[in-house]
């Protein structure tokens, strides 16, 4: 999900990014330089989330979820394995991006 | 100058420069409040390059324009030309300015380009490295990457006599790809990166895949185990031929830099991890930096809206619009991008509100980069830990068999060159259609991760075998049980963490951070493998010296070939040629080896030990002769090398003087005229001198629009610049010739005589300096010295030996001005000195005021040039009093011209300072004030000198002979109590616990001994206390005195000579008796080395040697007989006395045959004939002269015992001698039981 630099943006996520930049109240001289910043954001968020994730699993579902990575399982499989050992996932998913806008947020201030 | 400059691609538009700097001096008029948060780097980037083009640009055009104007009004005003003339030469200055400006505004690029090598992260850019163009491929670039590419560029360049355009530098993954047809020097980060292994093992794969398909077509089984054999094995083993390919180019001198880069800290945690102080000492570690600017006071310039003219207070700045081939490009850079960082270290919210869109994005992404790679470095630790837990061994195991398969193959491939055979002429179908196969093996290996999976395999069979050579290395390759792999290290210790995080811009992070293959030499990169219990020493590796001016710290890994890796590790690591059978093993090593780099290997060798013996003190020549004659080329290599690190030549020819001699007609082409050769690399000193906060919050605004140079605020109200004919300020190169005549009087003569025979005197004068001016009319020069050291050098030329005192002092000038300079005197030793004053060595006490470019030293030149002429008074500070030395000449050199011998007395030994300021670089060249004593100076020290014992000399004709020689010896001897506290401060001077040497303390003992040798010594005890009491001396100074005395009064009674001698025969008996024994000495100034010598020894000898034994040229002969094959010279030839018995052998000619036959004896890297042919003499010696070789080593080590100075190393070295002389002994116990019986007793 967050450890391939090629993967395309989501729908979700570019709206998420777009959404943030706005806020900013930053402007920008040409749509491509504002498109190049979102991927650039989108790498950073990507990252950020794999690591809150890591954060919130106990050592040994660390060792599983990276033993499951090793053999290339499938996204669904992985999420399955994650809602199973982080309670609350997907909420701690959307705290994660709340907290990753408000560090860029403050940034600007 | 045309510079092969080019516009950065993706640069973002900038406003214009004016615009830029007035926001700027608004943001930082404002920023009083410090305690808001400053902009890191990242931030400060848009700005800073334009605040850089707009100073440069500004002020160069403004310098050029009042230069213009200057030059105008001189055409116009100049009546010998009619208007046609006029107009003719005006339109030239015209278009000369207007490509003066052109020029400038290309520069401008070059700033801005020097900037972004720094500044720049994420985009492929060019930069100028060197004013040559370099091309940095890649993405990621860490700053430790560009300290290498900056440093590697600038060694490369030091190596090319003429180096040609265009020459290109890759940095990064992606360069190693395309350095094969393009780059002429490649720095990458990790050869062993996925992508770079995937790429290579694929290209493996495919001649491997030829190989066994080929078999295929015998055989149809053999095609489809081959291209999968081929495929996993090829994919490691041609990673490995790869590398080592790439290796054998480099020694085969196709190619000139292959580096493996080390990622420092998180990788894709770059800019925003990286501090500005860390940075600084990066940068300072590397020697790119020799001073940082303290922040504060530029902060405090800043407030009085000063920017601009703060950068013009950098040298290396200036260097950018003006010179930059000249001078040293690695530093500019450097210095640019400090000086705009930190004029720029204003508040981050003033700047932050006139940031454009993007810009602010990119601060804010800035932020978000720190934010989140903080929380990935807890992340990765925890992830370390836990995953570190198991399969360590498993996975290393697998890995080292992984490994070691693909690395034969590897080198199969290519030493037997299958590949290349394969690629020429088995091209069926069988081998293309297998060759598709192992390419879609591999893309499937590559799409199921599996390939780098062999790759993360790989890098933990490379962390095994790194450890194997480090054990190897170390002689106890015999346990793995304490072998660690580094901590927090991802990729080395985690094979399943490693691939799931990858840096931020795509670069893998599967990458070892610590193994050999890295090639960093000269850093132990290996640290963190070695435990300390194996290793004892390894908590102080053999880093590069860099308070040795003869060897910079660099890297030279590259041209070692295939013995780089082992060398380097074993020179990492301090070991190389530590234990007993090391050189053996290497001179092995160099047989087994390629001999087509034998020599280079050689030369690395040489200069590794050289290296080695220069950090732990020991004198290992020896080696490196042996190393020599195993390849004499080496010998030209290292010459060649030494002459691209911008060792003097004074000081090449000096070292390889004595390997020359050793290797005899063996290197015949020995080029000395390369040594003649002006060359670029010269203009760099040596030192390393580091200075902190210099710029004192001085405002030189004043002189920035006048045009003229910045002056210190201390001089600036006394500044009253020359002007000349034309009206403008008095151009560089002028000078002032001398008038003789005033010196020509024969009273005159007398007193430079009598003051130059006693130079020594006046040498530790002026290195008890504590202040030095320089003074003409309003202007003034002035220095506060702190002594540093003094040390004594042996300079050994031409078979002889020569005393040479050797002092630097540092110098700092008053209060806000700080500078720092070398006090020096007869500097042949050194080359920095040489360097900086080529043709006045050897010619009087020289004071070298020495600055160099990069640190504000050099405004010395600025302060000098120009304003002082004949006339101006340079007044030492010395002791309480004040002596002054009247300037008779002035001139000024540009970088790189030798100075004349000019003083009319230099032939006649005269006295005479002179001050050198010098940048030395950037073609400013140095300026050189001559200086003499003034008749009022002479007097002083005449009298300062007559009561210790150095009475008037006579000259000419008059001189005293034997018979007439009572008046002298009636001459009274001052032993009033001044005259006691001038001989304490003469100690003083020569700090006891500073290191000297024995002679050098002796010489200054040399007045006690004159005293007690005319029965005054009783008087100095009551003088003494009276001192006390009148807090005149301190405690410590009668401890020290008392212990001299004692020392006198010991050798006294032990040595008749001493009291007999000194009873009988005064100095000037003395002197004439030399005059008799040497009619052609002339002059006693022409012969001063031997005279001085001998005064020395008179006092010396008798301490040394036991004088009642007899010893004979052909005694010495027999046993120091100097065997040139062994690689030493001939000892100089004792020197007797006619009509006495005596065969005088200075102590210090002594010691260093002491010196030279202990190292022979011991050292472990001779062959046995070689410590045959030492100790067999001995043994074989008669009796006698063996005993009175013990005889006088028991003389030497009661020197030794109270020599309070360097003590415990002469005593080692005795003791060493004693040991081989107990081993040379040993073979005939019986016949020498008596001689052994007294070398025990000494030696407990």
């Amino acid at each position: 999900m967050y450890n391939n630099n090629n993967k395309k943006i989501t729908p979700q996520m570019q709206l998420f990014l777009e959404n943030l930049l706005l806020d900013s109240g930053l402007k920008f001289t040409d749509e491509f330089t504002k498109q190049k910043m979102i991927e650039d954001l989108y790498f950073k968020l990507d990252e950020f989330l794999g690591i809150v994730i890591e954060e919130n699993l106990s050592d040994d579902d660390l060792v599983e979820y990276f033993n499951l990575r090793v053999v290339n399982t499938k996204a669904e499989t992985l999420e399955k394995f994650l809602k199973t050992k982080i309670p609350n996932f997907d909420n701690l998913i959307s705290m994660a991006m709340l907290e990753f806008r408000n560090v860029y947020l403050s940034s600007l201030n | 100058m045309v510079l092969g400059v080019e516009v950065i691609r993706g640069q973002p538009e900038t406003k214009q420069p004016e615009e830029n700097l007035a926001r700027l001096k608004s943001a930082s008029a404002n920023s009083a409040n410090e305690s808001e948060g400053l902009l890191n780097t990242r931030d400060l980037r848009v700005v800073a390059l334009e605040l850089a083009k707009s100073v440069l640009t500004k002020r160069n055009i403004q310098r050029v324009t009042v230069e213009y104007e200057a030059r105008k009004q001189a055409i116009i005003n100049n009546s010998d030309l009619t208007d046609g003339q006029k107009k003719l030469k005006l339109d030239d200055l015209n278009r000369q300015l207007q490509a003066e400006i052109a020029r400038i505004k290309q520069n401008e690029g070059v700033g801005v380009m020097a900037m972004n090598l720094w500044l720049e992260q994420r985009r492929i850019y060019k930069a100028l490295v060197n004013g040559r163009l370099a091309e940095i491929a890649g993405q990621d670039r860490h700053i430790e990457a560009v300290c290498r590419l900056i440093e590697e560029a600038e060694m490369k360049y030091s190596r090319m006599q003429n180096p040609p355009s265009g020459r290109v530098i890759r940095i990064g993954s992606e360069a190693f790809n395309k350095s094969r047809t393009f780059a002429d020097m490649i720095i990458t980060d990790n050869i062993w990166n996925s992508k770079v292994a995937a790429k290579f093992g694929a290209s493996a794969a495919r001649s491997f895949a030829r190989v066994v398909a080929t078999g295929a077509s015998l055989g149809a089984v053999g095609g489809v185990v081959g291209w999968f054999v081929g495929a996993a094995a090829g994919g490691i083993g041609g990673a490995v031929n790869k590398y080592l390919q790439l290796r054998h180019e480099v020694a085969r001198g196709e190619r000139d830099i292959a580096l493996g880069l080390q990622e420092e800290g998180e990788l894709g945690n770059y800019t925003a991890s990286i501090s500005l102080s860390s940075l600084f000492q990066k940068l300072k570690d590397k020697d790119l930096v020799n001073f940082v600017i303290d922040v504060n006071k530029i902060n405090a310039a800043l407030e009085k809206g000063d920017l601009a003219l703060r950068l013009d207070s950098l040298d290396g700045l200036e260097c950018l619009g003006v010179n930059i081939t000249d001078i040293d490009p690695g530093r500019v850079n450097v210095l640019v991008y400090l000086a705009v960082v930190q004029l720029l270290n204003v508040k981050r919210s003033e700047i932050l509100g006139q940031l454009s869109g993007e810009e602010r994005a990119e601060v804010a992404s800035a932020k978000i980069d720190d934010f989140v790679n903080e929380r990935l470095k807890a992340a990765r630790d925890r992830r370390n830990a836990i995953l570190n837990k198991g399969n360590l061994w498993e996975i290393g195991i697998a890995g080292g068999i992984g490994f070691g398969a693909g690395a034969a193959t590897g080198l199969a491939m290519d030493t037997f060159g299958v590949r290349g055979f394969i690629n020429e002429h088995l091209t069926s179908k069988v081998a293309r259609g297998a060759v598709r196969v192992a390419e879609i093996s591999q893309e499937w290996f590559k799409n199921h991760d599996i390939a780098e999976y062999w790759v993360n395999i790989k890098e933990q069979a490379a962390t095994i075998v790194n450890n194997i050579i480090v054990y190897y290395n170390q002689g106890s390759a015999t346990s793995f049980e304490n072998t660690q792999p580094p901590q927090n290290n991802t990729s080395s210790s985690s094979v399943l963490g490693s691939r799931f995080y990858s840096t931020s811009n795509g670069t893998d992070s599967t990458q070892p951070q610590n193994h050999t293959n890295s090639g960093g030499g000269g850093k132990p990169l290996l640290k963190s493998y070695i435990p300390a219990s194996i290793n004892p020493d390894f908590d102080t590796p053999n880093l590069p010296d860099t308070q040795n001016p003869e060897f910079q710290p660099r890297l030279w890994t590259p041209d070692l070939g295939w013995m780089e890796g082992r060398l380097t590790l074993a020179y990492n690591l301090g070991l190389l040629v530590r234990q007993d059978d090391d050189l053996k093993k290497i001179l092995d090593e160099l047989d087994k080896g390629d001999q087509k780099v034998r020599a280079r290997n050689v030369a690395f060798l040489a200069e590794a030990i050289q290296r080695e013996s220069i950090r732990t003190g020991q004198d290992r020549t020896s080696e490196v002769i042996t190393l020599f004659k195993k390849d004499p080329e080496g010998f030209i290599k290292l010459q060649q090398k030494w002459i691209g690190d911008r060792i003097s030549e004074g000081r090449i020819k000096e070292m390889f003087g004595e390997f020359k001699a050793a290797l005899g007609d063996t290197v015949s082409t020995f080029n000395e005229s390369t040594l003649g050769q002006p060359s670029p690399l010269l203009n760099r000193p040596l030192d390393t001198y580091e200075i902190i906060d210099n710029y004192g919050g001085i405002d030189y605004s004043g002189q920035i629009e006048a045009n003229q140079p910045p002056i210190p605020e201390v001089l600036r109200e006394s500044y009253r610049p020359q002007t000349n004919q034309n009206g403008h300020t008095e151009p560089t190169g002028f000078v002032t010739e001398f008038d003789q005549s005033s010196l020509n009087s024969e009273q005159f003569k007398k007193q430079v005589e009598q003051l130059y025979s006693n130079r020594f005197f006046l040498e530790r004068k002026l290195l008890a300096a504590n202040q030095i001016t320089l003074r003409q009319n309003n202007n003034i020069f002035n220095f506060k010295v702190d002594v540093e050291y003094i040390v004594e050098v042996i300079k050994n030329q031409n078979g002889e030996n020569t005393i040479i005192t050797t002092g630097w002092s540092k110098l700092n000038s008053p209060e806000s001005y700080n500078e720092v300079a070398l006090l020096s005197f007869n500097n042949a030793e050194y080359p920095v000195l040489n360097t900086l004053s080529e043709g006045v060595n050897n010619i009087g006490p020289n004071i070298f005021i020495s600055g160099h470019y990069g640190d504000p030293r050099g405004t010395f030149n600025i302060l000098t040039e120009g304003r002082f002429s004949e006339g101006a008074i340079l007044t030492v500070q010395s002791g309480g009093e004040e002596y002054e030395f009247e300037v008779f000449k002035v001139e000024t050199k540009k970088a790189g011209d030798v100075a004349d011998q000019f003083f009319p007395f230099n032939n006649e030994g005269k006295i005479q300072i002179i001050l050198v300021t010098c940048t030395d670089a950037g073609g400013v060249g140095r300026v050189l004030i001559y200086a003499q004593p003034t008749e009022e100076t002479l007097l002083k020290l005449q009298e300062e000198l007559r009561p210790q014992g150095y009475e008037q000399q006579p000259v000419g004709d008059d001189q005293p002979s034997l018979e007439n020689s009572s008046d002298l010896e009636n001459e009274p001897v001052s032993n009033t109590t001044p005259e006691v506290y001038r001989l304490l401060e003469e100690i003083s001077i020569i700090n006891l616990e500073t290191y000297i040497s024995d002679d050098l303390l002796l010489a200054s003992l040399k007045p006690f001994f004159d005293l007690y040798s005319n029965n005054n010594l009783e008087l100095l005890p009551g003088q003494l206390e009276n001192g006390l009491r009148e807090g005149k001396i301190e405690p410590d100074q009668i401890i020290k005195l008392h212990q001299i005395i004692d020392l006198a009064k010991q050798r006294a009674e032990k040595d008749s000579l001493f009291a007999s001698n000194l009873e009988t025969i005064n100095k000037s008996q003395f002197r004439s008796y030399l005059r008799t024994t040497y009619p052609d000495l002339g002059s006693l100034h022409t012969v001063k080395p031997e005279i001085e010598e001998l005064i020395a020894l008179k006092t010396l000898v008798p301490q040394v040697l036991d004088c009642s034994e007899i010893y004979t040229e052909e005694d010495f002969s027999s046993i120091f007989g100097g065997d040139q094959s062994l690689g030493f010279p001939p000892l100089p030839k004792p020197q007797r006395i006619p009509d006495t018995s005596y065969v005088f052998y200075s102590w210090v000619d002594l010691h260093q045959f002491m010196a030279d036959f202990a190292r022979l004896t011991q050292d472990p890297g001779y062959t046995q004939d070689s410590y045959d042919k030492i100790t067999n003499p001995l043994i074989n010696a008669d009796f006698g002269l063996l005993e009175k070789y013990i005889h006088n080593l028991e003389k030497m080590s009661e020197l030794v015992n109270h020599s309070y100075l360097g003590v415990e190393q002469n005593r080692n070295v005795l003791t060493r001698y004693v040991e081989n002389l107990k081993a040379g002994l040993n073979s005939n116990i019986t016949r020498w039981f008596s001689l052994l019986s007294r070398i025990v007793s000494f030696n407990s």
